[in-house]
Protein backbone atom coordinates (compact mmCIF):
# COMPACT_ATOMS: atom_id res chain seq x y z
CA UNK A 1 0.00 0.00 0.00
CA UNK A 2 1.16 3.39 -0.87
CA UNK A 3 1.22 6.72 1.01
CA UNK A 4 -1.54 6.88 3.90
CA UNK A 5 -3.21 10.17 5.11
CA UNK A 6 -1.95 11.29 8.74
CA UNK A 7 -5.84 10.29 9.96
CA UNK A 8 -5.29 6.92 8.58
CA UNK A 9 -1.87 6.73 10.47
CA UNK A 10 -3.33 7.78 13.82
CA UNK A 11 -6.52 5.34 13.41
CA UNK A 12 -3.89 2.64 12.60
CA UNK A 13 -1.73 3.12 15.58
CA UNK A 14 -4.78 2.69 17.80
CA UNK A 15 -5.36 -0.74 16.80
CA UNK A 16 -8.79 -0.85 16.55
CA UNK A 17 -9.01 -3.91 14.47
CA UNK A 18 -6.89 -5.88 16.52
CA UNK A 19 -9.08 -5.02 19.40
CA UNK A 20 -12.51 -6.08 17.33
CA UNK A 21 -10.72 -8.98 16.37
CA UNK A 22 -9.10 -9.97 19.94
CA UNK A 23 -12.78 -9.20 21.56
CA UNK A 24 -15.39 -9.84 18.97
CA UNK A 25 -18.10 -9.03 21.98
CA UNK A 26 -17.02 -5.20 21.55
CA UNK A 27 -18.53 -2.94 18.85
CA UNK A 28 -17.39 0.60 17.52
CA UNK A 29 -19.69 3.44 18.76
CA UNK A 30 -19.45 6.30 16.69
CA UNK A 31 -18.94 9.93 18.13
CA UNK A 32 -18.88 13.51 16.96
CA UNK A 33 -15.63 14.59 18.88
CA UNK A 34 -12.61 12.63 18.47
CA UNK A 35 -12.94 10.29 21.16
CA UNK A 36 -12.96 6.74 19.92
CA UNK A 37 -16.01 4.89 22.39
CA UNK A 38 -16.20 1.04 22.07
CA UNK A 39 -18.64 -0.65 24.19
CA UNK A 40 -20.03 -4.51 24.53
CA UNK A 41 -18.93 -7.65 26.67
CA UNK A 42 -15.41 -8.40 27.04
CA UNK A 43 -14.44 -11.96 27.56
CA UNK A 44 -11.32 -13.68 29.15
CA UNK A 45 -10.39 -17.40 30.27
CA UNK A 46 -7.16 -15.87 32.19
CA UNK A 47 -4.96 -17.55 34.84
CA UNK A 48 -3.27 -15.32 37.19
CA UNK A 49 0.03 -15.81 39.86
CA UNK A 50 -2.08 -17.53 41.87
CA UNK A 51 -3.37 -20.44 39.91
CA UNK A 52 -6.70 -19.27 40.00
CA UNK A 53 -8.60 -20.07 36.52
CA UNK A 54 -11.69 -17.12 35.31
CA UNK A 55 -13.67 -17.82 32.40
CA UNK A 56 -15.91 -14.45 32.78
CA UNK A 57 -17.45 -11.53 30.78
CA UNK A 58 -18.28 -8.35 31.73
CA UNK A 59 -20.63 -5.83 29.87
CA UNK A 60 -18.29 -2.49 29.37
CA UNK A 61 -17.79 0.95 27.77
CA UNK A 62 -14.53 2.34 26.90
CA UNK A 63 -13.14 5.66 25.55
CA UNK A 64 -10.35 6.85 24.44
CA UNK A 65 -9.50 10.87 24.30
CA UNK A 66 -7.93 12.40 21.35
CA UNK A 67 -4.62 13.74 23.25
CA UNK A 68 -3.86 10.78 25.58
CA UNK A 69 -0.96 13.29 26.98
CA UNK A 70 -4.07 15.46 28.74
CA UNK A 71 -6.49 13.01 29.17
CA UNK A 72 -7.03 9.56 30.42
CA UNK A 73 -9.09 6.50 29.09
CA UNK A 74 -11.96 6.06 30.81
CA UNK A 75 -13.81 2.75 31.39
CA UNK A 76 -17.12 2.09 32.98
CA UNK A 77 -18.30 -1.53 33.56
CA UNK A 78 -22.42 -1.20 32.58
CA UNK A 79 -24.44 -3.29 34.43
CA UNK A 80 -23.74 -2.50 37.89
CA UNK A 81 -21.72 -6.11 38.53
CA UNK A 82 -18.60 -4.01 40.34
CA UNK A 83 -19.67 -2.39 43.19
CA UNK A 84 -18.94 1.49 43.39
CA UNK A 85 -16.53 0.77 46.51
CA UNK A 86 -14.23 -1.50 44.73
CA UNK A 87 -11.36 0.53 43.14
CA UNK A 88 -13.31 3.04 41.33
CA UNK A 89 -13.20 7.21 40.64
CA UNK A 90 -16.18 9.19 40.31
CA UNK A 91 -18.83 8.25 38.51
CA UNK A 92 -18.43 4.55 38.34
CA UNK A 93 -14.79 4.86 36.19
CA UNK A 94 -13.05 1.94 36.65
CA UNK A 95 -9.69 2.71 38.49
CA UNK A 96 -7.33 0.58 36.66
CA UNK A 97 -4.31 1.53 37.84
CA UNK A 98 -2.01 4.38 39.00
CA UNK A 99 -2.61 7.32 36.32
CA UNK A 100 1.34 7.96 36.15
CA UNK A 101 1.60 3.80 34.88
CA UNK A 102 -1.47 4.04 32.07
CA UNK A 103 0.21 7.74 30.69
CA UNK A 104 3.39 5.30 30.80
CA UNK A 105 1.98 2.91 28.63
CA UNK A 106 0.66 5.39 26.68
CA UNK A 107 3.80 7.61 25.93
CA UNK A 108 5.03 4.07 24.75
CA UNK A 109 1.95 2.94 22.24
CA UNK A 110 -1.83 4.28 21.61
CA UNK A 111 -2.69 1.16 20.85
CA UNK A 112 -6.11 0.41 22.37
CA UNK A 113 -5.86 -3.14 22.05
CA UNK A 114 -2.92 -3.15 24.06
CA UNK A 115 -4.80 -0.88 26.86
CA UNK A 116 -7.25 -3.74 27.43
CA UNK A 117 -5.38 -6.91 27.52
CA UNK A 118 -2.54 -4.87 29.61
CA UNK A 119 -5.24 -3.19 32.33
CA UNK A 120 -8.66 -3.79 31.55
CA UNK A 121 -8.67 -7.88 31.58
CA UNK A 122 -6.58 -7.65 34.68
CA UNK A 123 -8.29 -5.54 36.37
CA UNK A 124 -11.82 -7.56 35.21
CA UNK A 125 -9.49 -11.13 36.10
CA UNK A 126 -9.04 -9.31 39.64
CA UNK A 127 -12.76 -8.34 40.37
CA UNK A 128 -13.75 -11.80 39.76
CA UNK A 129 -10.78 -13.17 41.91
CA UNK A 130 -11.95 -10.90 44.46
CA UNK A 131 -15.63 -11.77 44.29
CA UNK A 132 -15.06 -15.41 43.74
CA UNK A 133 -12.53 -16.20 46.29
CA UNK A 134 -12.36 -13.00 48.14
CA UNK A 135 -8.05 -12.40 47.34
CA UNK A 136 -6.29 -9.53 45.15
CA UNK A 137 -4.51 -11.84 42.98
CA UNK A 138 -2.07 -8.55 41.47
CA UNK A 139 -2.19 -6.50 44.82
CA UNK A 140 -4.23 -3.46 44.94
CA UNK A 141 -2.52 0.21 45.57
CA UNK A 142 -4.29 2.18 48.48
CA UNK A 143 -6.45 5.12 47.81
CA UNK A 144 -5.54 8.68 46.47
CA UNK A 145 -2.02 9.98 46.95
CA UNK A 146 -0.57 7.15 48.76
CA UNK A 147 -1.49 4.49 46.09
CA UNK A 148 0.24 6.63 43.82
CA UNK A 149 3.27 6.41 45.80
CA UNK A 150 3.09 2.95 46.34
CA UNK A 151 3.53 3.03 42.43
CA UNK A 152 6.24 5.36 42.24
CA UNK A 153 7.81 3.40 45.16
CA UNK A 154 7.70 0.14 42.52
CA UNK A 155 8.85 2.21 39.66
CA UNK A 156 11.93 3.72 41.13
CA UNK A 157 12.74 0.46 43.18
CA UNK A 158 12.64 2.47 46.42
CA UNK A 159 10.94 0.98 49.16
CA UNK A 160 12.29 3.30 51.87
CA UNK A 161 11.02 6.64 50.29
CA UNK A 162 8.77 8.78 51.99
CA UNK A 163 7.76 10.80 49.42
CA UNK A 164 8.78 9.21 46.02
CA UNK A 165 6.96 11.92 43.92
CA UNK A 166 10.61 13.66 44.62
CA UNK A 167 12.08 11.08 41.99
CA UNK A 168 9.40 12.43 38.92
CA UNK A 169 11.20 15.92 40.34
CA UNK A 170 14.69 14.50 39.69
CA UNK A 171 13.84 13.13 36.43
CA UNK A 172 12.94 15.88 35.19
CA UNK A 173 16.10 17.79 35.93
CA UNK A 174 19.06 17.76 33.97
CA UNK A 175 21.14 14.44 35.02
CA UNK A 176 24.37 16.57 36.39
CA UNK A 177 22.02 18.65 38.51
CA UNK A 178 20.48 15.83 39.92
CA UNK A 179 22.97 13.78 40.95
CA UNK A 180 23.85 16.32 43.40
CA UNK A 181 20.50 16.24 45.29
CA UNK A 182 19.91 14.48 47.86
CA UNK A 183 18.38 10.84 46.78
CA UNK A 184 14.51 10.60 48.47
CA UNK A 185 15.42 7.24 49.06
CA UNK A 186 16.38 9.12 52.45
CA UNK A 187 19.83 7.00 52.20
CA UNK A 188 21.56 9.92 53.06
CA UNK A 189 23.38 9.37 49.80
CA UNK A 190 23.41 11.98 46.96
CA UNK A 191 21.13 10.72 44.05
CA UNK A 192 24.47 10.38 41.62
CA UNK A 193 25.73 7.51 43.88
CA UNK A 194 22.12 6.29 44.94
CA UNK A 195 19.10 5.69 42.41
CA UNK A 196 20.65 7.68 39.62
CA UNK A 197 20.68 4.72 37.10
CA UNK A 198 16.99 3.81 37.54
CA UNK A 199 15.78 7.69 37.00
CA UNK A 200 18.46 8.00 34.28
CA UNK A 201 17.10 4.73 32.00
CA UNK A 202 13.34 6.30 32.80
CA UNK A 203 14.54 9.91 31.56
CA UNK A 204 15.61 8.73 28.76
CA UNK A 205 12.31 6.86 27.77
CA UNK A 206 10.05 9.39 29.09
CA UNK A 207 11.75 12.59 28.54
CA UNK A 208 12.33 15.11 31.36
CA UNK A 209 9.23 17.26 30.04
CA UNK A 210 6.93 14.18 30.79
CA UNK A 211 8.44 14.46 34.23
CA UNK A 212 8.18 18.09 34.75
CA UNK A 213 4.33 17.48 33.68
CA UNK A 214 3.98 14.73 36.40
CA UNK A 215 5.46 16.30 38.94
CA UNK A 216 2.97 19.12 38.63
CA UNK A 217 0.37 16.92 38.44
CA UNK A 218 0.86 15.06 41.83
CA UNK A 219 1.63 18.69 43.25
CA UNK A 220 -2.07 19.54 43.05
CA UNK A 221 -3.43 16.53 43.68
CA UNK A 222 -1.39 16.76 46.74
CA UNK A 223 -2.68 20.79 46.84
CA UNK A 224 -6.48 18.69 46.29
CA UNK A 225 -6.26 16.60 49.17
CA UNK A 226 -4.62 18.52 51.64
CA UNK A 227 -7.85 20.85 50.70
CA UNK A 228 -10.21 17.92 51.53
CA UNK A 229 -8.13 17.02 54.62
CA UNK A 230 -8.20 20.54 56.47
CA UNK A 231 -12.04 20.20 55.87
CA UNK A 232 -12.38 16.80 57.32
CA UNK A 233 -10.15 18.08 60.08
CA UNK A 234 -12.59 21.55 60.72
CA UNK A 235 -15.52 19.52 60.76
CA UNK A 236 -14.51 16.90 63.37
CA UNK A 237 -13.36 19.49 65.57
CA UNK A 238 -16.59 21.37 64.92
CA UNK A 239 -17.88 18.02 65.82
CA UNK A 240 -15.84 17.84 68.73
CA UNK A 241 -14.57 14.46 67.03
CA UNK A 242 -10.90 13.21 67.76
CA UNK A 243 -8.89 14.44 64.39
CA UNK A 244 -7.25 11.08 64.21
CA UNK A 245 -5.79 10.76 60.62
CA UNK A 246 -8.56 9.21 58.53
CA UNK A 247 -6.17 7.34 56.11
CA UNK A 248 -4.39 4.16 58.15
CA UNK B 1 -36.38 25.49 -21.65
CA UNK B 2 -37.26 23.47 -24.41
CA UNK B 3 -35.35 25.45 -26.82
CA UNK B 4 -32.43 24.50 -25.47
CA UNK B 5 -32.46 20.65 -25.84
CA UNK B 6 -32.74 19.31 -22.34
CA UNK B 7 -31.64 15.88 -21.94
CA UNK B 8 -32.86 14.50 -18.11
CA UNK B 9 -31.76 11.27 -16.97
CA UNK B 10 -31.72 9.67 -13.10
CA UNK B 11 -28.36 9.99 -10.88
CA UNK B 12 -27.43 8.70 -7.35
CA UNK B 13 -28.57 5.08 -6.20
CA UNK B 14 -31.75 5.05 -8.13
CA UNK B 15 -29.67 5.07 -11.64
CA UNK B 16 -27.10 2.52 -10.34
CA UNK B 17 -29.83 0.32 -8.88
CA UNK B 18 -28.17 0.55 -5.05
CA UNK B 19 -31.42 2.12 -3.33
CA UNK B 20 -31.75 1.32 0.09
CA UNK B 21 -35.04 1.70 2.37
CA UNK B 22 -34.67 3.82 4.82
CA UNK B 23 -34.25 2.93 8.29
CA UNK B 24 -37.46 4.99 9.58
CA UNK B 25 -40.30 4.69 8.22
CA UNK B 26 -40.91 8.19 8.27
CA UNK B 27 -37.81 9.23 6.07
CA UNK B 28 -37.70 10.04 2.80
CA UNK B 29 -36.11 8.08 -0.40
CA UNK B 30 -33.24 10.40 -1.58
CA UNK B 31 -33.92 10.53 -5.62
CA UNK B 32 -31.56 12.01 -8.22
CA UNK B 33 -31.59 13.56 -11.65
CA UNK B 34 -29.25 15.58 -13.99
CA UNK B 35 -31.17 17.83 -16.38
CA UNK B 36 -28.34 18.95 -19.34
CA UNK B 37 -29.34 21.71 -21.67
CA UNK B 38 -27.71 20.45 -24.37
CA UNK B 39 -27.94 23.41 -26.97
CA UNK B 40 -26.72 26.05 -24.04
CA UNK B 41 -23.53 27.12 -23.07
CA UNK B 42 -21.87 29.25 -20.08
CA UNK B 43 -21.46 32.31 -22.37
CA UNK B 44 -24.95 32.80 -22.84
CA UNK B 45 -26.12 33.05 -19.28
CA UNK B 46 -24.72 33.58 -15.80
CA UNK B 47 -25.34 30.64 -13.45
CA UNK B 48 -27.81 32.69 -11.82
CA UNK B 49 -29.70 32.77 -14.61
CA UNK B 50 -29.92 29.08 -15.85
CA UNK B 51 -30.79 28.48 -11.87
CA UNK B 52 -34.00 30.69 -11.72
CA UNK B 53 -34.74 29.82 -15.61
CA UNK B 54 -34.89 25.73 -14.39
CA UNK B 55 -36.35 26.97 -11.49
CA UNK B 56 -39.69 28.44 -12.82
CA UNK B 57 -39.98 25.65 -14.91
CA UNK B 58 -39.88 22.72 -11.87
CA UNK B 59 -42.05 25.19 -9.26
CA UNK B 60 -44.54 24.97 -12.92
CA UNK B 61 -44.22 21.17 -13.10
CA UNK B 62 -44.32 21.53 -9.63
CA UNK B 63 -48.09 23.40 -9.27
CA UNK B 64 -49.43 21.11 -12.44
CA UNK B 65 -49.20 18.35 -10.82
CA UNK B 66 -50.50 19.55 -7.08
CA UNK B 67 -47.37 19.16 -5.41
CA UNK B 68 -48.51 20.84 -1.90
CA UNK B 69 -44.85 21.35 -0.42
CA UNK B 70 -43.31 24.50 -2.17
CA UNK B 71 -39.95 23.84 -4.38
CA UNK B 72 -36.71 23.91 -1.92
CA UNK B 73 -33.98 25.49 -3.88
CA UNK B 74 -30.47 24.12 -2.80
CA UNK B 75 -27.17 25.27 -3.79
CA UNK B 76 -26.98 23.54 -6.91
CA UNK B 77 -30.25 21.62 -7.26
CA UNK B 78 -33.61 22.19 -7.22
CA UNK B 79 -35.51 20.02 -5.10
CA UNK B 80 -39.24 18.86 -5.06
CA UNK B 81 -40.88 17.23 -1.92
CA UNK B 82 -43.32 14.05 -3.05
CA UNK B 83 -45.60 12.85 -0.69
CA UNK B 84 -47.45 9.79 -2.78
CA UNK B 85 -47.59 6.22 -0.96
CA UNK B 86 -44.29 6.39 0.00
CA UNK B 87 -42.06 9.58 0.83
CA UNK B 88 -39.57 10.57 -1.38
CA UNK B 89 -37.85 14.01 -2.58
CA UNK B 90 -36.18 14.30 -6.07
CA UNK B 91 -32.79 16.89 -6.35
CA UNK B 92 -32.77 17.70 -9.83
CA UNK B 93 -29.62 19.48 -11.36
CA UNK B 94 -29.45 22.06 -13.99
CA UNK B 95 -26.42 22.03 -16.29
CA UNK B 96 -24.45 22.41 -19.75
CA UNK B 97 -22.23 20.24 -21.54
CA UNK B 98 -19.21 21.08 -21.04
CA UNK B 99 -16.13 22.57 -23.17
CA UNK B 100 -13.79 20.24 -25.51
CA UNK B 101 -10.79 21.79 -23.49
CA UNK B 102 -12.09 20.67 -19.96
CA UNK B 103 -12.93 17.28 -21.52
CA UNK B 104 -9.64 16.98 -22.85
CA UNK B 105 -7.94 17.75 -19.34
CA UNK B 106 -9.82 15.55 -17.66
CA UNK B 107 -8.47 12.97 -19.94
CA UNK B 108 -5.16 14.07 -19.19
CA UNK B 109 -5.67 13.62 -15.50
CA UNK B 110 -6.21 9.79 -16.47
CA UNK B 111 -9.84 9.59 -16.99
CA UNK B 112 -10.69 8.01 -20.42
CA UNK B 113 -12.31 9.64 -23.53
CA UNK B 114 -15.78 7.55 -23.23
CA UNK B 115 -15.93 8.85 -19.46
CA UNK B 116 -14.57 12.26 -19.49
CA UNK B 117 -16.95 13.42 -22.66
CA UNK B 118 -20.06 12.96 -20.22
CA UNK B 119 -18.48 15.90 -18.58
CA UNK B 120 -20.80 18.72 -17.34
CA UNK B 121 -20.72 22.37 -15.78
CA UNK B 122 -22.67 23.25 -12.91
CA UNK B 123 -24.09 26.25 -11.01
CA UNK B 124 -23.20 26.34 -7.52
CA UNK B 125 -24.32 29.33 -5.25
CA UNK B 126 -21.42 29.37 -3.78
CA UNK B 127 -19.08 30.41 -7.06
CA UNK B 128 -17.36 33.44 -6.43
CA UNK B 129 -18.45 34.03 -10.41
CA UNK B 130 -22.37 32.85 -9.88
CA UNK B 131 -23.65 36.66 -11.13
CA UNK B 132 -21.15 37.01 -13.78
CA UNK B 133 -20.89 35.57 -17.35
CA UNK B 134 -18.18 34.05 -17.51
CA UNK B 135 -16.34 30.45 -18.70
CA UNK B 136 -15.52 29.45 -15.23
CA UNK B 137 -18.28 26.86 -13.84
CA UNK B 138 -17.52 24.51 -11.62
CA UNK B 139 -17.42 20.76 -13.55
CA UNK B 140 -19.08 17.96 -12.41
CA UNK B 141 -19.28 13.78 -13.72
CA UNK B 142 -22.10 12.33 -12.57
CA UNK B 143 -23.24 10.44 -15.85
CA UNK B 144 -19.25 9.90 -16.35
CA UNK B 145 -19.34 8.14 -12.95
CA UNK B 146 -22.36 6.15 -13.47
CA UNK B 147 -21.17 4.79 -16.61
CA UNK B 148 -18.18 3.57 -14.64
CA UNK B 149 -20.01 2.25 -12.48
CA UNK B 150 -22.44 -0.11 -14.43
CA UNK B 151 -18.67 -1.24 -16.09
CA UNK B 152 -17.55 -2.76 -12.90
CA UNK B 153 -21.11 -3.96 -12.27
CA UNK B 154 -20.51 -5.85 -15.53
CA UNK B 155 -17.12 -7.40 -14.25
CA UNK B 156 -19.41 -10.25 -12.64
CA UNK B 157 -21.79 -12.39 -13.67
CA UNK B 158 -23.83 -11.75 -17.22
CA UNK B 159 -26.13 -13.34 -16.23
CA UNK B 160 -28.33 -12.51 -13.36
CA UNK B 161 -32.12 -13.15 -11.70
CA UNK B 162 -34.65 -10.08 -12.52
CA UNK B 163 -37.82 -9.69 -10.29
CA UNK B 164 -39.38 -12.05 -12.77
CA UNK B 165 -37.38 -15.00 -11.65
CA UNK B 166 -36.19 -14.91 -15.68
CA UNK B 167 -32.87 -15.23 -16.24
CA UNK B 168 -31.18 -12.62 -18.76
CA UNK B 169 -27.95 -10.80 -20.17
CA UNK B 170 -27.33 -7.42 -18.64
CA UNK B 171 -27.74 -6.23 -22.09
CA UNK B 172 -31.34 -6.53 -22.27
CA UNK B 173 -32.53 -4.26 -19.36
CA UNK B 174 -31.21 -1.00 -18.33
CA UNK B 175 -28.80 -0.77 -15.42
CA UNK B 176 -31.17 0.18 -12.63
CA UNK B 177 -33.03 -3.04 -12.77
CA UNK B 178 -29.77 -5.19 -12.56
CA UNK B 179 -29.41 -6.74 -9.52
CA UNK B 180 -25.94 -7.60 -9.55
CA UNK B 181 -23.43 -8.70 -7.31
CA UNK B 182 -21.53 -5.33 -7.09
CA UNK B 183 -24.67 -3.18 -6.67
CA UNK B 184 -26.14 -5.65 -3.56
CA UNK B 185 -22.72 -5.85 -1.81
CA UNK B 186 -23.17 -1.47 -2.19
CA UNK B 187 -26.34 -1.68 -0.44
CA UNK B 188 -25.43 -3.72 2.66
CA UNK B 189 -22.84 -1.76 3.28
CA UNK B 190 -25.10 1.37 3.09
CA UNK B 191 -26.92 -0.52 5.34
CA UNK B 192 -24.40 -0.76 7.70
CA UNK B 193 -23.42 1.94 7.79
CA UNK B 194 -27.20 3.01 8.21
CA UNK B 195 -27.22 1.51 11.40
CA UNK B 196 -24.00 2.47 12.64
CA UNK B 197 -24.22 5.97 12.45
CA UNK B 198 -28.37 5.93 13.30
CA UNK B 199 -27.68 8.52 16.07
CA UNK B 200 -24.20 9.93 14.32
CA UNK B 201 -25.37 11.32 10.62
CA UNK B 202 -23.51 14.30 10.45
CA UNK B 203 -20.01 12.71 9.91
CA UNK B 204 -21.57 9.37 8.37
CA UNK B 205 -19.20 8.36 5.62
CA UNK B 206 -21.42 9.10 2.57
CA UNK B 207 -23.16 6.91 0.04
CA UNK B 208 -21.16 8.53 -2.86
CA UNK B 209 -17.64 7.53 -1.34
CA UNK B 210 -18.61 3.80 -0.40
CA UNK B 211 -19.94 3.30 -4.08
CA UNK B 212 -17.23 4.56 -5.51
CA UNK B 213 -14.76 2.53 -3.53
CA UNK B 214 -16.67 -0.31 -4.06
CA UNK B 215 -16.45 0.20 -7.56
CA UNK B 216 -12.83 -0.18 -7.57
CA UNK B 217 -12.28 -2.92 -5.12
CA UNK B 218 -15.02 -4.82 -6.89
CA UNK B 219 -13.13 -7.72 -8.91
CA UNK B 220 -16.12 -9.53 -10.09
CA UNK B 221 -16.67 -12.16 -7.69
CA UNK B 222 -20.68 -13.88 -8.02
CA UNK B 223 -20.53 -14.91 -4.53
CA UNK B 224 -22.30 -11.97 -2.17
CA UNK B 225 -20.22 -12.75 1.22
CA UNK B 226 -16.56 -13.00 -0.85
CA UNK B 227 -17.36 -10.28 -2.88
CA UNK B 228 -18.43 -7.56 0.41
CA UNK B 229 -15.69 -9.00 2.15
CA UNK B 230 -12.94 -8.84 -0.81
CA UNK B 231 -14.20 -5.36 -1.52
CA UNK B 232 -14.07 -4.56 2.27
CA UNK B 233 -10.42 -5.69 2.36
CA UNK B 234 -9.24 -3.62 -0.47
CA UNK B 235 -11.24 -0.62 0.02
CA UNK B 236 -8.60 1.34 1.95
CA UNK B 237 -5.70 0.97 -1.44
CA UNK B 238 -8.24 3.09 -3.36
CA UNK B 239 -8.24 5.66 -0.86
CA UNK B 240 -5.65 8.28 -1.69
CA UNK B 241 -3.11 10.02 1.44
CA UNK B 242 -4.13 13.63 0.05
CA UNK B 243 -7.04 15.17 -1.58
CA UNK B 244 -8.44 14.18 -3.98
CA UNK B 245 -8.82 11.30 -1.52
CA UNK B 246 -11.61 9.50 -3.22
CA UNK B 247 -11.56 11.21 -6.74
CA UNK B 248 -13.71 10.15 -9.50
CA UNK B 249 -12.57 8.03 -12.15
CA UNK B 250 -14.38 9.76 -14.83
CA UNK B 251 -12.74 12.96 -13.54
CA UNK B 252 -9.98 12.71 -11.09
CA UNK B 253 -10.38 16.73 -9.73
CA UNK B 254 -13.89 15.95 -8.65
CA UNK B 255 -13.59 14.44 -4.99
CA UNK B 256 -16.22 12.94 -3.40
CA UNK B 257 -14.28 13.50 -0.15
CA UNK B 258 -13.42 16.64 -0.08
CA UNK B 259 -14.66 17.47 3.19
CA UNK B 260 -12.01 15.43 4.38
CA UNK B 261 -9.93 18.52 4.43
CA UNK B 262 -12.03 21.16 5.89
CA UNK B 263 -12.39 18.54 9.48
CA UNK B 264 -10.68 15.68 10.11
CA UNK B 265 -13.87 13.98 11.73
CA UNK B 266 -15.16 12.98 8.50
CA UNK B 267 -12.14 10.92 7.48
CA UNK B 268 -12.04 9.55 11.38
CA UNK B 269 -15.43 7.96 10.94
CA UNK B 270 -14.60 6.61 7.85
CA UNK B 271 -12.07 4.46 9.06
CA UNK B 272 -14.00 3.81 12.32
CA UNK B 273 -16.95 2.43 10.02
CA UNK B 274 -14.45 0.55 7.70
CA UNK B 275 -13.11 -1.18 11.10
CA UNK B 276 -16.28 -1.97 12.03
CA UNK B 277 -17.65 -3.32 8.90
CA UNK B 278 -14.11 -5.41 8.76
CA UNK B 279 -14.95 -6.83 12.44
CA UNK B 280 -18.79 -7.61 11.52
CA UNK B 281 -18.04 -9.66 8.55
CA UNK B 282 -15.38 -11.35 9.96
CA UNK B 283 -17.94 -12.61 13.31
CA UNK B 284 -20.59 -14.05 10.50
CA UNK B 285 -19.26 -17.15 10.28
CA UNK B 286 -19.14 -17.40 13.99
CA UNK B 287 -22.75 -15.95 14.45
CA UNK B 288 -23.80 -18.56 12.04
CA UNK B 289 -22.58 -21.09 14.58
CA UNK B 290 -24.09 -20.26 17.10
CA UNK B 291 -27.58 -19.18 18.70
CA UNK B 292 -27.40 -15.73 18.40
CA UNK B 293 -28.08 -15.18 14.53
CA UNK B 294 -31.32 -13.14 14.40
CA UNK B 295 -30.11 -10.89 17.16
CA UNK B 296 -26.88 -10.03 15.65
CA UNK B 297 -28.44 -9.33 12.09
CA UNK B 298 -31.27 -6.74 14.24
CA UNK B 299 -28.09 -4.97 15.48
CA UNK B 300 -25.36 -5.01 12.69
CA UNK B 301 -28.38 -4.23 9.87
CA UNK B 302 -31.74 -4.13 11.42
CA UNK B 303 -32.99 -6.66 9.41
CA UNK B 304 -35.32 -9.70 10.74
CA UNK B 305 -34.54 -12.94 9.16
CA UNK B 306 -37.98 -15.24 8.99
CA UNK B 307 -36.50 -18.34 11.29
CA UNK B 308 -37.46 -20.81 8.23
CA UNK B 309 -34.79 -18.94 6.77
CA UNK B 310 -32.09 -19.23 9.38
CA UNK B 311 -29.53 -21.87 9.22
CA UNK B 312 -29.88 -24.63 12.37
CA UNK B 313 -27.79 -23.87 15.28
CA UNK B 314 -25.56 -26.67 14.73
CA UNK B 315 -24.64 -28.31 18.18
CA UNK B 316 -21.21 -27.40 18.95
CA UNK B 317 -18.80 -26.72 21.94
CA UNK B 318 -19.32 -23.43 23.29
CA UNK B 319 -17.11 -21.04 21.69
CA UNK B 320 -14.59 -20.42 24.38
CA UNK B 321 -11.99 -17.18 24.52
CA UNK B 322 -8.96 -18.23 24.02
CA UNK B 323 -6.39 -18.63 27.20
CA UNK B 324 -4.28 -16.30 28.62
CA UNK B 325 -2.17 -15.94 31.54
CA UNK B 326 -1.52 -12.75 33.19
CA UNK B 327 1.79 -13.59 35.57
CA UNK B 328 1.64 -9.68 36.47
CA UNK B 329 -0.92 -6.65 36.25
CA UNK B 330 -1.12 -3.16 37.74
CA UNK B 331 -2.30 -2.72 41.15
CA UNK B 332 -6.00 -1.28 40.98
CA UNK B 333 -6.13 1.95 42.39
CA UNK B 334 -9.00 4.49 43.49
CA UNK B 335 -9.27 8.10 44.32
Amino acid sequence: MGPVSLTLRRHSALQIDELLAEQPGLRLVPTSDRTTVVEGVVCFNATGPTGIVIDDKYSIKLRIPFDTSKELPEVWETEGRIPSDFHKLDANKLCLASPIKIRMRLVESSSVAKFVSEFVVPYLYGYSCFEQHGEMPFGELSHGLEGIREHLREMFKAETAEFPELFLKLASLQKRRANKLACPCQSGRRLGKCHNRIVNAQRKVYERTWFKNEFKRFEILREEESKQLNQVAKLKSLLGMPSASIRQ
Amino acid sequence: MKDFNPDIRPQGSFRFGTVNRPLDEDEEYDLDNVCVLQDLSKSRMTQRQLKDLYGEEIRAYASGNGIQKPVEECKRCWRLHYADEVNFHLDTLPCVPEEQHVIDRIVQLGSSEDLARRCVAITDQRHPQYDEISQNWLSSNPRGFAAWFEGRCRLGRTRMSLNEGARASVEDVPPYEWKTTLQRSVQVLKRHRDVMFKNHTEFAPISMIITNLAGHAYNGEGDLFEAISNIVARMPDFVRANAPFVPNPADYAEDYADKWKTDSRYEENFWRWHSAVSADLSRIPDWLRGTTLNQRLMSTFEVSVPSSMLPKPRPSILVKSPAIVIPTASKPWGQ
